[in-house]
């Protein structure tokens, strides 16, 4: 049935993190391995004072044609990414069919900033003093509400909410739709905004954060043998995706095929990970699967390596199992710190950029792995390698695991008549 | 504050402060006679208004008569009232 089912293009990425607003500050940034944790003011007095924030976010500049006070912080950036990538696939929403265009949005909590502003309110001054705007503003689907409308999208619409999977479940049941036939374009993504001393009290309550507050910079090693637990983040990423041939026909021929999607489940504890990483290695195999693909053809992992001592250990045992000819390895995180919902989403932008450009960034901050579990990691400056496949690794509380699969486009078939083409292209159209 | 005219203005002036400071009204577009509709304000939007003006008045400012066809005029003539009673 391999005839049967269209090939799905990246065509079009949209990112706003803690490197910079627009799909080049993060990628430069992620390639030059800068360090975004700061101390926070919001933050002070808390165990946990730093985190990444998306400096000089202005929603007014950068979402055209809105009123960004309707919007918590969650949805300003899922406005952004998702414009921005509309607008670097090329397309036009005023001019495409908007019943067969599809948004698939995730995040992990929605507008909890609007939340418990909204509740200080209530207790402090009474109803009166509540917004309107409370649940427009909060509920976790609202993003993708809002995306629906300034896109012009009346296609299926959906959130998923898979804690720090969400944005990768979102674009693997975004490829789901189109190859079922439910819709012709997708616009994929997800956003958190949720640096918030609540927030960070939650997760360091539960030791998942480091507390290395006098070296924020130093703090998010994923991998490394000093880590000490993750670094919170903001932002949103976007991909537009649809049919290759689709994008052929226009003149396009994205950045990478997104070539597989597998889920599963660990079934094994609400927020610790399988330390055999029994669910991780069937998303894995499912995502190879879905691709047509063997583990030996796997390039490069865009890890999920949050930096916490549990995940980073299993990851690597993980990826030691099932690729013992050592692809390549990063994570963004180290730069980035942990966008949470978004994370999937960012780092699947990520993972299409490296196929397109053929480099790979590193990991910042790691200096020294634990002995017994060594991958083969890039440190230091991202590195030049060519990435046929390549896969994005997202698992979430809940024991959540979605991977994605992305390989190289074909080669473009010559649009002229023109003189033999050298044979030696290495890849089949 | 001893002729009708002066907190009338004043409140005015505040209201239109505030929805082109908070609700990026276009200054062109605020004029004593136009109506929420006129501005694109939707009924969820003309509530978080009055909840901003009572914020920013110190006293609540009831949005119950703030029915499709109130111009601005009217809302500062609410406003005013709110502060008298």
């Amino acid at each position: 049935m391999t005839g049967a089912r269209p090939d799905v293009a990246v065509t079009g990425i949209g990112l706003v993190t803690p490197a910079g607003t627009g799909r080049e500050a993060t990628w430069d940034g992620v390639c030059a391995g800068r360090p975004t944790a700061r101390h926070v003011p919001e933050l002070k007095g808390l165990p946990v004072d730093f985190a990444c924030l998306v400096p000089d976010f202005s929603p007014r500049g950068h979402v055209p044609g809105s009123r960004p006070w309707q919007y918590d912080r969650f949805t300003q950036f899922a406005l952004y990414a998702a414009l921005e990538a509309v607008s670097d696939a090329g397309l036009d929403p005023a001019d495409w069919d908007a019943d067969r265009v599809a948004v698939v949005f995730g995040s992990s909590a929605g507008g909890t900033g609007t939340m418990l502003e909204q509740h200080r309110k209530l207790l402090e001054a009474g109803t009166s003093r509540v917004s309107p705007l409370l649940l427009p503003m909060f509920l976790p689907n609202m993003a993708t509400g809002q995306l629906t409308i300034h896109l012009r999208a009346r296609g299926p619409a959906l959130c998923t909410v898979t804690a720090c999977a969400s944005g990768a479940t979102a674009i693997g049941t975004a490829l789901q739709l189109l190859r079922s036939g439910a819709c012709d374009i997708a616009v994929a993504g997800a956003s958190d905004a949720v640096v918030q001393p609540f927030w960070v009290t939650g997760f360091d309550r539960m030791g998942a954060l480091s507390r290395r507050c006098d070296d924020p910079r130093a703090a998010s090693r994923p991998f490394d043998a000093d880590r000490d637990g993750f670094v919170m983040a903001e932002g949103g990423a976007a991909l537009v995706l649809e049919p290759a041939s689709a994008a052929r026909a226009r003149g396009r021929s994205g950045y990478a095929l997104l070539a597989g999607y597998g889920a599963s489940s660990d079934a094994h504890h609400p927020v610790a990970p399988d330390p055999e990483g029994k669910g991780a290695a069937l998303a894995v195999r499912r995502a190879l699967d879905d691709a047509g693909a063997r583990p030996a053809d796997v390039q490069h992992i865009n890890a999920h390596g949050t930096s916490t001592p549990l995940n980073d250990a299993a990851e690597a045992r993980l990826i030691g199992r099932l690729f013992p000819h050592r692809p390549s390895v990063t994570s963004v995180k180290g730069t980035l710190g942990h966008l949470l919902g978004a994370a999937g989403a960012v780092e699947a932008a990520i993972t299409a950029l490296s196929v397109a450009h053929g480099r790979v960034p590193p990991v910042a901050n790691l200096e020294k792995q634990e002995g017994d579990a060594e991958i083969n990691a890039v440190t230091g400056t991202s590195r030049e390698q060519p990435v046929d496949l390549a896969l994005s690794h997202s698992f979430g509380f809940g024991g959540h695991n979605a991977v994605l699969a992305f390989r190289s486009c074909p080669t473009e078939p010559a649009r002229e008549p023109a003189a033999p083409a050298p044979r030696a292209s290495g890849r089949t159209p | 504050m001893t002729t009708d005219t002066t907190p009338h203005s004043r409140a005015y002036d505040l209201l239109a402060s505030v929805l082109s400071n908070k609700f990026e009204v276009p200054a062109e577009a605020i004029v004593p006679t136009a109506t929420f509709e006129q501005l694109d304000l939707d009924s969820l939007a003309v509530v978080e208004l009055f909840v901003v003006l009572t914020e920013e008045l110190g006293i609540e400012v009831q949005d119950g008569e703030a029915d499709p066809d109130l111009t601005l005029a009217g809302v500062a003539d609410l406003m005013v009232e709110a502060v008298k009673s």
